[in-house]
């Protein structure tokens, strides 16, 4: 057990999250757990927290480092790496003179060669100089002890299995190599000493050629290069991809066609394939195919979900950058998919139910019901500002709605249909809940939420992030209506509030058809999300109110 | 004096053993020695200094207990126990852990060497690191972790070859 801790520095990585206070509740159980039954992991942690304490006090051994390492030499030295290569392909810039003749403007370019004569001493003394530091180059970089030194860490794995019964797992120092790692199975995440991030999708095959390059046989990849490992590199069969500070995505094929998705920056995309010689800038939006046979490059469409981007096991997160949806957390999903759209929340008991009910008899309720089992969800209510503010968070935030029937007539529910019950026949009629504006997805109508006056919920931000510490929600959108099927409007009003305080509130009336989008800001502090939907004061017949394709955006912390 | 110079990392360590929040470390650190101070006559010459510091440490830990209860970075009396027990000899050894450090350091890179300092030197949080790199608080911790770990790989292989554990 210890091994396997030491070898992967999880343990060690707990520790310190533990003692800055950023440990999750479960990690922190594992943590004891461990803690409690190995004495190699209480030696591990005792040596851990000497090491803090020295780092602590009074004469550190890192105080002691010499000051031009304390300096930003380093930083310096990557900003000038970053700053001549920028040059190398950087526009002429125009410079005006102070007194210029003819009173014009002038452009640097490149200087025209001129006949010169050289004295022969310096010049034997450049070329010895120009020997020797190739020498040094060429020894940094075909060193035989550079193969041994590790040049990035495999930083998180999803189900990994590798070829050859290979156990490389989460914490495994890797080292450039002549061999390439064949992954058969799952997802791996593979951190640069650059801080270059490659998120590898199985089948693949990959091979680490230097601190800053990779060589991508087949599979598919995902780079995040900070402007710390800029030019960092990416090489298949027939190219190259090299990073000007950005995101983008690759699939190799079998065949050695290679697919370059640029999501954010831009790179420059090499090719020789068939003996042609291509080099093209990519800015962020566009993709290239090469198709390897012909050397042709031709322009696809970027796809922004196509490859996966992160992946946190800790907390079962592989993210290509989708949004969370609300109405997924509804039908029991993660918010990234799995939810099962029939489910709903009864107002009056807060219960989850399998299958969502619609058509109550006039039911009432008043207070805020917390809901079990939908953890994302902290309650719902009935809105009802005829006896004053509603409830609507378990912290007792209060709102104050409308004077309303203070009745509902349907659960809360992701179901796209709405079950229609014919007064005289009893028989039921499924009907599409599809807004006017809204296409259809490739899974049929888009995710919603029915939303039936008088209704609402709170969702409990704080639990979403807690589950996933390394997206951060930046805001909340959402398309409000009335299905396209009633060809007549009743009055009813949309809400949205967070933590308390109304951001959007819309009302549909007999002449108003349209539906509206939303997107609110959500800031690191807020902590409940509502959406709320009243009855207009006409009663809640018809009152069909869709909060359509709710989704919380999430960018990578 | 020069006994308290030679013995403040001990008491300081055993106390962060304890109390991983830092303030409140050098809180209590700072009572302990205001009590040794004032109690240093009740210390026996040819005793070990550092055990009684240690000694009046573990009360004051106990009464700040008393008065605040346990924080959420608590780990429960059982562990707690356990490593006060196991301890004891780390803390003793405490410089000729710092030697090895000093050695041990070298064999950093110096991307990792820098987030090090940046860290405990310049006092810099996790998320502010992060944010200088470019990158994110999982990959700071990721790094954080590593280099730590080769610091603690080396400082044993260091205090093994000179017989020093």
């Amino acid at each position: 057990m210890m091994e396997f801790l030491r070898e992967n520095q999880v343990f060690c990585e707990w520790v310190l999250r533990f003692r800055d206070g950023t440990l999750t509740d479960e990690e922190l159980q594992r943590l004891k757990g461990v803690l409690r039954t190995h004495p190699e992991a209480r030696r591990y942690y005792i040596e851990l927290v000497m090491l803090q304490a020295i780092f602590h006090g009074r004469k550190s051994p890192l105080s002691e480092i010499p000051q031009d390492f304390a300096s930003e030499k380093l930083l310096d030295w990557r900003l000038w790496q970053a700053l001549a290569k920028e040059e190398n392909t950087a526009e002429p810039i125009p410079v005006q003179q102070n007194a210029p003749q003819n009173e014009e403007n002038y452009t640097i370019r490149p200087s025209i060669k001129q006949r010169q004569t050289l004295s022969k001493v310096p010049l034997y003394a450049l070329i010895a100089s120009a020997a020797a530091l190739v020498a040094i180059i060429l020894l940094a970089r075909f060193s035989p002890f550079r193969e041994s030194q590790s040049v990035a860490l495999l930083a998180d794995t999803f189900g990994a299995v590798w070829a050859d019964s290979a156990s490389w797992t989460k914490g495994t120092l890797l080292s450039a190599s002549s061999k390439p790692f064949v992954l058969r199975a799952g997802l791996v995440q593979i951190l640069f000493d650059n801080f270059a991030q490659v998120t590898v999708e199985a089948p693949a095959s990959f091979q680490l050629l230097g601190e800053d390059m990779l060589k991508l046989h087949y599979g598919k990849l995902y780079a995040v290069v900070p402007s710390s490992a800029y030019g960092f590199q990416i090489c298949t069969r027939e190219s190259k991809i090299i990073d000007l500070g950005t995101e983008f995505g690759i699939a190799q094929g079998l065949n050695g066609d290679t697919e370059v998705h640029v999501l954010r920056g831009k790179v420059v995309f090499v090719s020789k394939a068939s003996g042609q010689n291509i080099s093209l800038n990519l800015p962020a939006g566009e993709a290239r195919r090469l198709r390897s046979s012909t050397g042709q490059i031709k322009e696809i469409e970027c796809r922004e979900d196509f490859f996966v981007r992160y992946i946190d096991s800790s907390s079962n997160l592989i993210w290509k950058g989708q949004s969370l949806s609300l109405a997924d957390l509804i039908g029991g999903g993660n918010g990234f998919g799995g939810g099962d759209n029939r489910r709903g929340i009864n107002l009056s008991t807060g219960q989850l139910q399998n299958i969502a009910n619609q058509g109550y008899e006039t039911p009432e309720a008043t207070g805020f019901r917390t809901v079990k089992g939908a953890p994302f969800v902290d309650g719902v209510f009935v809105p009802n500002g005829a006896s004053g503010p509603t409830i609507i968070s378990s912290l007792g935030h209060q709102f104050l709605f409308p004077p309303t029937s203070g009745e509902y007539w349907s659960d809360i529910t992701s179901n796209p249909y709405l079950a229609k019950k014919d007064p005289t026949t009893g028989i039921i009629d499924y009907v599409s809940t599809r807004l006017e504006v809204e296409e259809d997805a490739e899974t049929g109508i888009p995710p919603r939420l029915l939303i039936h006056p008088n209704a609402g919920i709170t969702f409990d931000l704080d639990q979403i992030r807690r589950a996933y510490p390394t997206l951060e929600m930046k805001s909340f959108r959402v398309l409000c209506g009335l299905p396209q099927v009633l060809d007549f409007r009743k009055r009813s009003e949309f809400w949205v509030l967070v933590d308390g305080n109304c951001v959007f509130h819309y009302q549909s009336d007999y002449q108003n058809l349209q539906s509206k989008t939303v997107e609110i800001p959500i800031t690191p502090t807020n902590r409940f999300l509502t959406l709320a939907a009243t009855d207009g004061g006409d009663g809640t017949h018809y009152d069909w109110c869709i909060f359509a394709q709710p989704i919380l955006i999430m960018e990578r912390k | 004096m020069r006994l308290l110079f030679a013995n403040e990392r001990r008491i300081y360590s055993y106390i962060y053993l304890l109390i991983p929040c830092r303030a409140d470390a050098e809180d209590l650190f700072q009572e302990t020695l205001s009590i040794m101070w004032t109690k240093f006559d009740h210390f026996e010459e040819g005793k070990d200094f550092g055990s009684w510091g240690i000694g009046i440490a573990h009360h004051v830990i106990q009464n700040y207990r008393r008065k605040k209860g346990h924080g959420p970075l608590y780990l429960g009396e059982e562990i707690e126990g356990l490593l006060e027990e196991e301890a004891h000899q780390s803390i003793k050894a405490i410089d000729f852990r710092i030697e090895a450090l000093r050695q041990c350091l070298t064999e950093l890179n110096p991307l990792d060497r820098r987030i090090i300092h940046w860290r405990y030197e310049d006092e810099i949080s996790v998320k502010s690191i992060a944010e200088k790199m470019c990158t994110t608080i999982k990959v700071i911790y990721v790094k954080l972790a590593r280099a730590h770990d080769i610091l603690l790989r080396c400082i044993r292989r260091t205090l093994a070859e000179q017989g020093s554990e």
